[in-house]
């Protein structure tokens, strides 16, 4: 009964946010769809990240590599080579995918910060070869003409369909076979393979999953910008940005992005002319977040509404 | 033939570099040993320099002789830092907390500077540093021999810590048997708030001598991060000995590529040569594999 129940309530919580979202640009002004494209953008690369992190203990600071080439392969082939948009726009998601599985295949197999480490370096290498590359603007970057002729709504359901695709991913992730794998691993790595549980695969596949949405976050971003540079692409900003935005939330849940990505963007948009003090304020938090209330917004929220109210709250 | 003084000036610049680099290294190395990385490393170093910077433009106070009042703020922050923030992660066993904690901490350090001073270029060099030595055909330029000798004089210093103190000889122990460490008295906090006042120690050092030899601007820091983990790769964890060494190849690999390769492909070389040894020996070049 309350199976049935809860499936009712999953299937009109999706009815009404699929109404909310799709006619979302239609009443909102411009400056609005707008916020809503980067909440969405910030969200698909955040879920990811916060996956990993959270349930895997993979924590991967270099997630700007994936931004960076799914940014350069959408302009290289759309700008330069003249592809489709649609065939680009796949092929900046493989070309993430690519980085990913060269980086998990390598470097995957050692624990803890070499991980993290290797990954800083390889954003950082690729970083520095962009910046020198003067096929693709060097450090001046280059125009992506293609984002003046598509209209901002196409790129707000673009956007809101890769924010889906992401949370759908990780939903699959938790869901399938391999969820009692990932699950095992979170728990207890050592363990988990003693039992069996081939921990290098498994972590790999979704490393080399979540190198694929982030390239493909990284060429709707393009979109919307209209402008790849190396440091809109490569830049740290990225990664701390896809850590706050995680710590806010709470990491290792799927909702936990979605309000971190919310309070991220709020955030950027008030402090707009003040870059420097908006990124202080984001690593002041995120150091608060951890030390008081390391469960996240969406974990302290979740924590009194199962207290509360006496129900079962996952996600 | 006539290249040839050229090509050892070169060698000799980047033994003297590479000395200065590991300098750097010796504090994240300590850190690697007892299990967390200290993300915000180089940003510390450009805090120091900024810190020296306005001692020398309020006060007029010589960049090497504010190293005096530098390094002991310096240590003063790290063990701040490290007793009411790390500390308690660090217990826990949550290192990749501090990962992450360190990684945000560098971030706001990194935007207060820009916020008070600007993303502008600065630099602590004085006129009698902008010098040259020449001997014969070899000319040092006497920056770089200043970097080098204190750099040598902290490793010195710290080796005597290490070898001497209870202190230095508990901190070595952690990392090698925590439990029987525990046994013959030494506290892991005690010993990791000692590894950030080195750290810090260092990192202050270096950071004022980093900023009268080159310029500096507050998004330097990330590059001061890389190239001492760079640097521990070559060499290995273990030893000051080791971090030292390390630190040598990677100033001539990075003074060699710089004036063979071009400058703008000297940190992408170095990040490489990195990568391949996390790939195929992380234990490091001068580790046997046992």
């Amino acid at each position: 009964m309350s199976h049935t129940n809860n499936k009712l309530y999953i299937g009109l919580t999706l009815l009404m946010s699929l109404l909310i979202l799709g006619t979302f640009p239609s009443y909102s002004g411009p400056f609005l769809t707008m916020c809503a494209i980067q909440v969405f953008i910030y969200v698909a690369a955040a879920q990811m990240w916060s996956f990993l992190a959270g349930h895997l203990g993979v924590i991967s600071l270099g997630q700007q590599a994936f931004i960076g080439m799914g940014m350069y392969t959408l302009a290289i082939l759309n700008e330069i080579y003249k592809w489709p948009l649609s065939v680009s726009m796949i092929l900046s998601g493989l070309a993430g995918a690519v980085i990913a599985a060269v980086v998990s295949l390598s470097f995957l197999r050692l624990r803890g910060f070499y991980f993290a480490v290797a990954t800083i370096l390889v954003a950082e290498t690729l970083s520095n070869l962009f910046r020198n590359w003067t096929f693709v603007g060097a450090s001046t970057g280059m125009r992506l003409s293609v984002g003046y002729e598509i209209p901002v709504n196409v790129i707000y359901y673009v956007a809101c369909a890769l924010s889906a695709l992401s949370i759908l991913t990780v939903y699959c992730f938790h869901s399938s076979k391999l969820g009692f794998a990932i699950r095992a691993i979170g728990c207890d790595e050592d363990a988990a393979s003693e039992i069996g549980v081939n921990t290098f695969a498994c972590k790999a596949y979704c490393f080399i999953v979540s190198g694929f949405i982030t390239g493909l976050t990284g060429a709707v971003f393009t979109l919307q910008t209209m402008f790849v540079h190396p440091q809109a692409g490569f830049g740290f900003e990225w990664g701390l940005a896809l850590v706050f935005i995680s710590v806010i939330g709470g990491m290792g849940t799927i909702m936990g992005p979605v309000i971190g990505s919310i309070i991220y963007v709020t955030l950027r948009n008030i402090l707009s002319g003040y870059m420097g003090l908006s990124l202080l304020l984001q690593g002041a938090l995120c150091i608060a977040i951890l030390t008081v209330a390391p469960e996240g917004v969406w974990g302290l929220i979740s924590k009194y509404v199962r207290k509360r109210f006496k129900i079962p709250f996952f996600i | 033939m006539e290249e040839w003084p050229m090509i050892l000036n070169l060698l000799i610049r980047g033994l003297l570099f590479g000395g200065f680099l590991s300098l750097a290294a010796c504090g994240l190395s300590l850190g690697f040993q007892l299990g967390f990385i200290n993300a915000s490393h180089g940003d510390m170093a450009v805090l120091a320099a900024y810190i020296s910077w306005i001692l020398l433009t309020t006060f007029g106070i010589d960049p090497l002789f504010s190293l005096v009042m530098v390094s002991p703020m310096m240590v003063l922050i790290g063990l701040i830092l490290q007793k009411l923030l790390l500390n308690r992660f660090l217990l826990k066993g949550n290192m990749d907390v501090v990962l992450i904690v360190t990684f945000a901490l560098g971030m706001c350090i990194r935007n207060s500077l820009q916020i008070l001073f600007s993303a502008n270029n600065r630099s602590l060099s004085q006129p009698y540093m902008v010098q040259g030595l020449s001997i014969g055909p070899l000319v040092i330029p006497l920056p770089y021999l200043i970097d080098f000798t204190i750099a040598s004089a902290m490793f010195m210093i710290l080796h005597l810590f290490f070898v001497k103190t209870f202190a230095g000889r508990a901190l070595r122990a952690v990392p090698q048997n925590l439990e029987a460490a525990m046994m013959l008295g030494v506290k892991p906090e005690t010993s990791y708030i000692y590894a950030m006042g080195i750290m810090a120690l260092t990192q202050a050092v270096f950071g004022v001598l980093m900023g009268s030899t080159y310029v500096f601007n507050p998004n330097s820091g990330m590059a001061y991060l890389l190239l001492p983990i760079s640097a521990i790769m070559l060499g290995g964890l273990g030893s000051l000995k080791k971090t030292f060494i390390g630190g040598l190849i990677l100033g001539e690999i990075l003074i060699l590529c710089g004036y063979f390769i071009g400058s703008e492909y000297q940190l992408v070389a170095c990040y490489l040569i990195a990568l391949m040894l996390i790939l195929f020996k992380p234990e490091g070049l001068l580790t046997r594999r046992s």
